[in-house]
């Protein structure tokens, strides 16, 4: 279970690796790159809090007195402002 | 030198803040940076070079690979970064200006899996409690300036059940705030099972509401039932319907639990055919309350990734948005909520009993020794009577205390995790070198990670 089996599992992934596999030098002999992505969270700030504003949307999603952006994973009301919008 | 197998956790030592991780994959690799937000594949000779490397292996690479070294570097890959621990500031001072009310045990629900078998006890909170309560937070918020206060009813029953002393609570915290100057705000969890009046409350109120709806018809009915055996899913659909009419915020939390995981899909797409809400969370079981004699095996969690992973491509066709709490693809951090780290937060339970958790809120409950830091009692003088070590715990627990995160790729983004559910949970399933949900939150980072980057590999033929 804790091996790779996940990816056999995930149809959709495996057919889309093989059509970008089919353009990547995976097996080159030179040490490279093939490609890179930025997460969709900023690099942290070193106050430690969120960088996304608070108040496009009915829950406070990000306060300023704790690190992380406020205990949402216990409550499950997430906050729906996306910094991207 | 090591480097993960797959989802096996390894040691992943070769940078000194331990904040670099390369994942086989396939027949490449891909290395993760979470703190540096940058996840890259590196193609064979690349990730069998680096993870042959020792702890000097920038450089060696350098001196080895400088074309590589240069690739790696315009990724800002060899920048220092660390994630700050304010968990123990010196100038900490216990003033939240937030509460978590649990202000019954009771509920019109008899669900087959809570973790406070609620409706079983019956207890009340007693209006002087809330209203301390409320007070405590209105004075911090006041002598920090702040604009408002935070009011969740959530904990160990069915607030609505209550719903005299709901209003009542609710009336006093707006005249209060209003007196000050401050905003309140809502939020409430809720089984949804609501008349008429309660949903004009909610919406009068302005509060914000987590909803609890487990699957299609037969799922839901099967796992909340009323406590005559009835199936409560229609009165929930009509409830979040006449939220979607009178536009009250909400979103939806469903609990998987085993032999329903393949309902998720089906579940995402009627969501997004018949609800406004654009939101579903789901989680496996909590094996807590009536949950802790459930059983668990490994193809449950395998089943609840593959549906979900179903589940996640018919939601990117649509608006809906899927979460799960221990893979956030969001935000990084070092504490899944404020059960534990900096800041912990501020639950009072019907009893009076004062938690960081609003899952642990009895001192029947076996995790209460770790979560229960202090009582409301009722004198105006003194009215909490705090375990002032207790909470210095607490607040020093974060992801890197847990000895089992340490190598962890995926400890920034579960952050640690929910520390109840893992307390609670079967420690370790046999079959597994982690714990269920430390893989599960694995699989489903890895896949989140891929996902983006065979986007931006295959850019328009991403389909």
């Amino acid at each position: 279970m804790n091996e790779l089996k996940i990816d056999i599992d995930n149809d959709l992934s495996e057919m889309l690796f093989e059509k970008a596999a089919a353009g990547m030098e995976v097996s080159s002999d030179v040490p490279k790159i093939i490609a890179a992505v930025q997460m969709p969270w900023k690099p942290y700030s070193r106050s430690g809090q969120c960088d996304c504003d608070l108040e496009c949307c009915d829950v406070e999603c990000c306060d300023v007195e704790t690190a992380d952006c406020c205990d949402v994973e216990c409550c499950d009301v997430e906050c729906t402002c996306d910094p991207e919008e | 030198m090591y480097y993960f197998s797959a989802l096996q956790s390894k040691a992943c030592n070769f940078m000194a803040q331990k904040n670099i991780f390369v994942i086989p994959h396939k027949n490449i690799f891909i290395l993760y940076a979470p703190l540096h937000s940058k996840a890259v594949y590196l193609n064979q000779a690349a990730g069998n070079l680096i993870s042959g490397l020792g702890d000097n292996w920038v450089e060696e690479i350098r001196t080895k690979e400088p074309t590589l070294y240069n690739e790696l570097s315009s990724q800002g890959l060899f920048e220092e970064k660390q994630l700050e621990d304010n968990s123990l500031s010196q100038s900490y001072v216990f003033a939240p200006t937030r509460v978590r009310l649990s202000i019954t045990s009771d509920c019109s629900l008899r669900c087959i899996y809570c973790y406070a078998k609620a409706g079983e006890r019956k207890h009340t909170m007693p209006m002087w409690m809330a209203k301390t309560a409320i007070d405590f937070v209105v004075k911090n918020a006041l002598a920090k300036g702040a604009q408002k206060i935070k009011i969740e009813f959530n904990g160990e029953g069915e607030a609505t059940k209550k719903f005299r002393l709901l209003t009542k609570i609710v009336d006093y915290a707006n005249e209060t705030c209003s007196r000050n100057d401050l905003q309140c705000n809502y939020i409430m969890s809720t089984n949804c099972v609501h008349n008429k009046s309660v949903i004009k409350f909610l919406q009068k109120n302005n509060i914000s509401v987590t909803a609890s709806l487990d699957g299609t018809r037969h799922v839901h009915n099967h796992n909340r039932p009323f406590p005559d055996g009835r199936g409560s899913f229609d009165m929930v659909i009509s409830s979040l319907q006449q939220f979607d009419d009178v536009g009250i915020h909400y979103g939806i939390r469903s609990t998987v639990i085993p032999g329903f995981e393949n309902d998720m899909p089906q579940f995402t797409e009627f969501v997004a055919d018949n609800l406004r809400t654009k939101r579903i969370t789901f989680e496996p079981l909590n094996y807590a309350g009536r949950a802790s004699v459930m059983d668990s095996n490994e193809a449950y969690l395998h089943q609840f990734y593959r549906e979900y992973m179903k589940a996640l491509k018919i939601a990117r066709n649509t608006a809906v948005s899927l979460r799960y709490s221990g893979c956030n693809y969001k935000k990084i951090g070092k504490n899944f909520c404020a059960a534990n780290g900096g800041n912990i937060s501020f639950t009072v339970s019907a009893r009076g009993y004062i938690s960081s958790c609003n899952e642990v809120t009895d001192v029947s409950n076996p995790q209460a020794p770790l979560f229960i830091y202090g009582k409301v009692v009722d004198d105006k003088e003194s009215p909490f009577i705090l375990n002032e070590s207790q909470m210095q715990y607490l607040r020093s627990l974060n992801v890197d205390k847990f000895q089992r995160c340490q190598d962890c790729f995926a400890k920034w983004n579960c952050k640690g995790d929910c520390l109840h559910r893992a307390l609670a949970g079967p420690r370790i399933i046999p079959e597994l070198k982690c714990e269920g949900r430390c893989w599960l939150n694995r699989a489903l980072l890895k896949s989140e990670l891929e996902h983006d980057l065979l986007r931006n590999v295959l850019g328009g033929n991403f389909t």
